[in-house]
């Protein structure tokens, strides 16, 4: 895979605190030299995404080849962080500990403004439709570590 | 296509959902030993191996081999879920068909109940939720999408959407399998549901209510498969593997999830299934009409309607309707997992479901027989299937 340098110019996300007062470390994958752009992306408030050289498509989850094309060069963009929901679920207790001081609470799968699908938690609410309009946000866990997760944008998406 | 190779033995531990006080080595041999009781073969017969999940849940090949006297000349094993039930039996016919044994036992050895639930921390494949792609069944763990039933309800609630689905519909799979269950003393599940148990049942990741999960149980399963020439001589009716088709994978698919939903694929589409055309039917010559029981892979209720609708036997977003009137029970037109499956039997990785085409394929189902059963099929929403035969062409 070849990949530009990064430029992390782009849209600037709200950063929150994850809620549940509990650390991250457990529940995501060390950054490597692959992924090193997506983890800087949220230190610095974005939410990078890869983009296939040769088609142009974004793609969730990060990869050597474009599902689309099998394209193997990419790029990175920044998220506009705007996005809709097309499925939710909704959990009525917490399965890991990082989760017992927020149940229940609500999964989404967003599809993003610029193509991709992926799931986050619904962050400052309890209701979730197909077609509400949501917004990334990035939690900061009590670790230091940052995920993306969404807030409803008031309306249809 | 002319049948090669046939199922000649099966045995196992009665599912059960405690921790028996049992290690899993006598575990795994009471199984391969009722197999060969079953088969009339002797232990020393047996000179192919192949595992489904292995350490520490169950055996692996090695020890498998080793702490139960096989001597083999092919040994393999498939990673450990659930979902490989088909393709483990497929691996023992194709090395049936190529000489590389003459007889092989496929065994599925597990003891969930010594270990926290699957996708917990307890649970021996917790690092797997970590995978690069995502967890096995779409766990997502930053997001709180976890265990298995989280990806399955995620694409039901794409499905019910898409498709404009009756969500109350989906009931009738988990109480017709119920009621199959009742009459197979192997089941774990042995009180009735009622409509009111469903509907009151509480909602584990909604819409996934628990009455749509499958129960785990500790057991161990052993079958027996060899050659059509050789199957014929032994002590009972062989159940021969008419055709088959392996699991599908790719950016398009999710193994808990329809195709085409978009719900951890890389896009949504306007699937539209093979049904009739798929491998499995054009290879055995034979229709969706034709098959007289189906059996799948039911971790979750949603499972067994995406089946139906994979492989032709409803239409596509159809399958809740075309469930309706007891079309998919015991006396009904497609007579599906008749012991009741993973739903109600016991989560069994497929090979209850197995044991149970071998019985009604044999004809010594008991009270859930089914009435000149010929052709069984087993199949699963992620794409891979076997159809069976009870007579050799």
């Amino acid at each position: 895979m070849t990949t530009s340098p990064t430029d992390l110019s782009g849209a600037v996300l709200p950063v929150r605190p994850y809620p549940g007062q509990a650390a991250l470390a457990r529940l995501v994958i060390p950054p490597s030299g692959s992924t090193r752009t997506y983890h800087d992306g949220l230190a610095a408030g974005r939410l990078m995404l890869q983009r296939c050289s040769a088609c142009g498509r974004c793609r969730v989850p990060m990869a050597p080849v474009c599902p689309y094309c099998d394209g193997e060069a990419a790029d990175w963009i920044a998220a506009s962080g705007r996005g809709q929901v097309v499925s939710f679920v909704r959990y009525a207790r917490a399965h890991l500990p990082e989760f017992e001081a927020i149940v229940p609470y609500t999964v989404l799968c967003v599809q993003l403004a610029e193509g991709p699908r992926m799931f986050g938690r619904l962050a400052g609410s309890d209701t979730a439709w197909i077609g509400q309009g949501v917004a990334v946000i990035i939690e900061q866990w009590v670790d230091g570590g940052r995920a993306p997760a969404f807030v409803s944008s008031g309306g249809a998406g | 296509m002319s049948s090669s190779v046939a199922i000649v033995g099966i045995g196992c531990v009665p599912f059960a959902r405690k921790t028996l006080d049992e290690s899993v080595a006598s575990l795994a041999n009471r199984a391969v030993a009722a197999a060969l009781a079953d088969s009339g073969l002797k232990r020393r017969q047996i000179d192919g191996l192949l595992v489904h999940i292995g350490s520490p849940r169950g055996l692996d090949y090695d020890e498998m081999a080793t702490l139960l006297s096989l001597r083999t000349r092919f040994s393999s094993q498939t990673w450990s879920h659930g979902r490989f039930c088909g393709t483990v039996l497929q691996h023992a016919a194709m090395a049936l068909d190529h000489g590389l044994a003459d007889y092989v036992v496929c065994v599925a050895t597990f003891v969930n109940t010594r270990f926290g639930n699957h996708g917990t921390v307890g649970f021996p494949g917790f690092a797997e939720n970590l995978r690069e792609g995502g967890g096995p069944h779409a766990e997502t763990l930053h997001a709180g999408l976890i265990l298995p039933a989280g990806g399955t309800a995620m694409a039901l609630q794409r499905y019910l959407h898409k498709y404009n689905v009756d969500r109350a519909r989906l009931a009738a799979v988990a109480l017709g399998q119920r009621r199959s269950a009742l009459l197979n003393p192997l089941a774990v599940m042995q009180q009735p549901m009622t409509i009111a148990d469903y509907e009151t049942s509480p909602e584990i990741v909604a819409p996934l209510r628990r009455l749509d999960c499958s129960v785990p149980v500790d057991t161990s399963v052993a079958v027996i498969l060899t050659r059509a020439d050789r199957a014929k001589d032994l002590a009972r009716p062989p159940v021969y593997l008419r055709s088959y088709q392996g699991i599908a994978a790719g950016p398009d698919e999710f193994v808990f999830g329809q195709r085409g939903l978009g719900i951890n694929q890389s896009e949504e589409t306007d699937y539209r299934p093979l049904g009739a055309g798929e491998h499995v039917f054009r290879s055995g010559g034979v229709t969706p009409m034709d098959i007289d029981t189906l059996h799948c892979y039911d971790g979750f209720s949603p499972h067994v309607l995406w089946t139906l609708e994979r492989f032709g036997f409803a239409p596509i977003g159809e399958a809740a309707d075309w469930i309706m009137g007891g079309r998919i029970e015991l006396d009904g037109e497609l007579p599906v997992n008749t012991s009741g499956g993973h739903l109600s039997e016991g989560h069994s990785n497929g090979w209850g479901q197995t044991m149970e085409i071998v019985h009604q394929l044999r004809g010594d189902a008991g009270p859930r027989q089914i009435a000149d059963c010929r052709l069984a099929m087993w199949a699963t929403t992620f794409g891979d299937a076997i159809i069976y035969d009870n007579q050799p062409d």
